[in-house]
């Protein structure tokens, strides 16, 4: 047996010329909650379909739990997919929803029964297991794929955007359902989304994914800190990471984010601010810097009112040679400030 | 509010026409077989209403061999429509999983044999069934009209597995359905309106089909056969009373059916 749950080896797959994913190489532990983050028509819904086969690859290899099942069929694969749309059977009741991949692997009728309802009481939806799926709320029908997906009690769960169809509310509180519900399941969770507190709060790993790319896989404080690449530092985080040239080397940038600066009384950089934002206790302040095309965001205690002037220092930061991270520096690098160091 | 209230009366209106222009030639049809014949077609000018009633052309009708060649219809037009699902569906199915603008050129070319007058088609298909001794029964028939239905069959559930989310059918294999089973089991139900209405037009094409039924079912003939035999030997009018006993099997089908008739229900169950 492998290590690793699932293996993704080089799988590529294209519509003719349009590229959806190219030589994705993932391998994902047992028992982890594995995010993949993207923005929207990224090919990260493919990637999912592609591992349950419903879109087969073109090329490359699916190995779960040590076995390839690149070409095995749909349904003989011992994987739990929830569609963003849910999916659900509309001619049938949540209970026979749910019971449906049970009924499919040809299990005693008792013990479908037993195990439809120990998940729809586990899921709370125990009181509208017999109405027709039609009838009930987008929260409940979210609950009743949820469901069916664990009924089976697969090899991996895979779940493609499974919260973005829920008002923000429910969102917050099914996201730590869901996150609860793995760690008591113990099993290896695959999560597709392109909304980056999902990401933070679920996942043990993400891999983030750009027009059929991997750019970067490792925990979401990780990426956060260390973006390998200034397209990564731009798309993860409440806000982008901030970018300014090097004086001396036109070809560096040094990335820092907001909350890695200090405003000082004097010195530092000079800038200028164009607006504020608050969040919880903390303004972000949107400033113009010299030599900078974009405005710069930092963060302050006090609060400033547009149109301030203000100095700032960067406490820590990454270096970026031609958009890629070559040297980490702050509080995890800070001994290896001098020599350069080489992160990939 | 008033021009809101015009439009609906127009749109009444419309209808009214409409179901006038589709009821009037039954509306003859009941004037002959219960309109004494003085005032029909025995008259100069017949008259829209009806001068008076007469039950006896329907007693003649029911003279006419009526068991025999109900059944007979009834077995072909079951099996008709049986087979137009059977065949049709699979077909619809496979035609679905293509690009729309190839699968509706591949429709399109099955109504090939309909191009053709079906005389043309039933003599030596009447010589064929000969040879296999399948001359006169119900399944030649059934066959023999088949392929009139067939393509018309096919391009209605066509459409009706078209218009289903993709999502499902990929959900029934992850869920460890196979082919048919996601087919039977899954996609057939949500296409029910079209499966539906796939069937009654099947039924009922069988139910009226002439040119076949005479060639290869002669000695044991359908409904159809019967009311054209009695028409040529100048029996119109309880001929008229026979063809309105014959319409009621059609009408209890299609009343039957109609609640399966609406798709409102296939966009349930997807989007929160």
């Amino acid at each position: 047996m492998s290590e690793y749950k699932l293996e993704l080896v080089d799988i590529s797959k294209s519509y003719g010329k349009k590229v959806i994913f190219e030589n994705i190489n993932l391998k994902i532990k047992k028992g982890e909650f594995f995010v993949i983050l993207g923005p929207s028509g990224t090919g990260k819904s493919t990637l999912l379909k592609a591992i349950t086969g419903t879109v087969p690859p073109d090329s490359g290899k699916i190995i779960l739990d040590g076995n390839d099942i690149t070409d095995t069929p749909i349904n003989r694969r011992d994987i739990a997919m929830m569609f963003q749309s849910y999916a659900l059977y509309p001619n049938m009741s949540a209970y026979d929803n749910i019971a449906f991949p049970l009924r499919m692997h040809h299990i005693d009728k008792k013990e479908i029964d037993r195990r439809v309802r120990s998940t729809a009481k586990m899921l709370k939806i125990n009181d509208i297991i017999d109405f027709n799926v039609t009838k009930i709320s987008g929260g409940q029908k979210q609950r009743v794929a949820l469901a069916r997906a664990i009924v089976r009690h697969p090899a991996i769960f895979l779940l493609d955007e499974p919260l973005s169809n829920l008002d923000a509310r429910i969102r917050y509180t099914t996201r730590e359902e869901l996150k609860n519900i793995q760690r008591m399941l113990k099993q290896t969770f695959i999560h597709v989304t392109h909304d980056q507190s999902e990401a933070r709060v679920l996942a043990d790993r993400v891999a983030v994914l750009n027009e059929g790319k991997l750019e970067q896989v490792g925990t979401f404080d990780e990426i956060y800190n260390y973006p390998v690449n200034t397209w990564v530092g731009d798309f993860v985080g409440t806000f982008p990471m901030n970018f300014l040239q090097e004086a001396r080397n036109k070809t560096r940038q040094i990335g820092f984010r907001p909350e890695w600066t200090r405003i000082t009384k004097k010195g530092g950089i000079n800038a200028k601010v164009l607006s504020v934002e608050n969040i919880s206790n903390t303004a972000f302040l949107f400033c113009s810097v010299p030599g900078s095309a974009k405005p710069v965001v930092i963060t302050s205690r006090r609060q400033y009112s547009v149109g301030d002037k203000i100095n700032f220092r960067i406490s820590r930061f990454n270096v970026y040679e031609k958009g890629r991270l070559v040297r980490k520096t702050g509080t995890a690098a800070k001994k290896a400030r001098h020599p350069l160091h080489k992160t990939r | 509010m008033a021009k809101k209230k015009l439009r609906g009366y127009l749109i009444y209106i419309a209808v009214i026409i409409l179901s006038i222009i589709f009821l009037y030639p039954l509306f003859i049809l009941f004037m002959l077989a219960f309109v004494p014949a003085q005032y029909t077609i025995y008259s100069a000018y017949p008259s829209l209403y009806p001068k008076g009633l007469t039950l006896q052309y329907f007693e003649e009708a029911l003279k006419i061999n009526l068991v025999g060649p109900l059944i007979k219809s009834l077995e072909v037009a079951f099996m008709v429509g049986a087979m137009a699902l059977a065949i049709g569906i699979p077909a619809a199915y496979g035609l679905s999983k293509l690009k729309p603008n190839l699968a509706a050129g591949i429709s399109t070319l099955f109504f090939l044999t309909n191009m053709m007058p079906s005389i043309t088609i039933a003599i030596p298909m009447a010589v064929e069934f000969l040879k296999f001794g399948l001359y006169d029964t119900s399944i030649s028939l059934a066959l023999a009209q088949e392929l009139v239905v067939l393509p018309l069959s096919i391009f209605i559930l066509l459409g009706a597995f078209q218009a289903l989310p993709k999502d499902l059918e990929a959900q029934a294999r992850v869920d460890g359905a196979g082919l048919f089973r996601t087919i039977y089991m899954i996609l057939t139900p949500l296409a029910k309106a079209g499966v539906v209405a796939t069937f009654l037009i099947a039924w009922m094409m069988s139910w009226d089909e002439f040119t076949f039924a005479i060639f290869l079912s002669p000695i044991h003939p359908t409904l159809p056969i019967i009311i054209y035999e009695n028409i040529t030997r100048g029996n119109i009018l309880a001929t008229s009373a026979f063809a309105i006993v014959v319409t009621i099997p059609v009408i209890i089908l299609a009343v039957v059916l109609a609640k399966y008739l609406r798709g409102e229900y296939l966009a349930g169950g997807l989007n929160g």
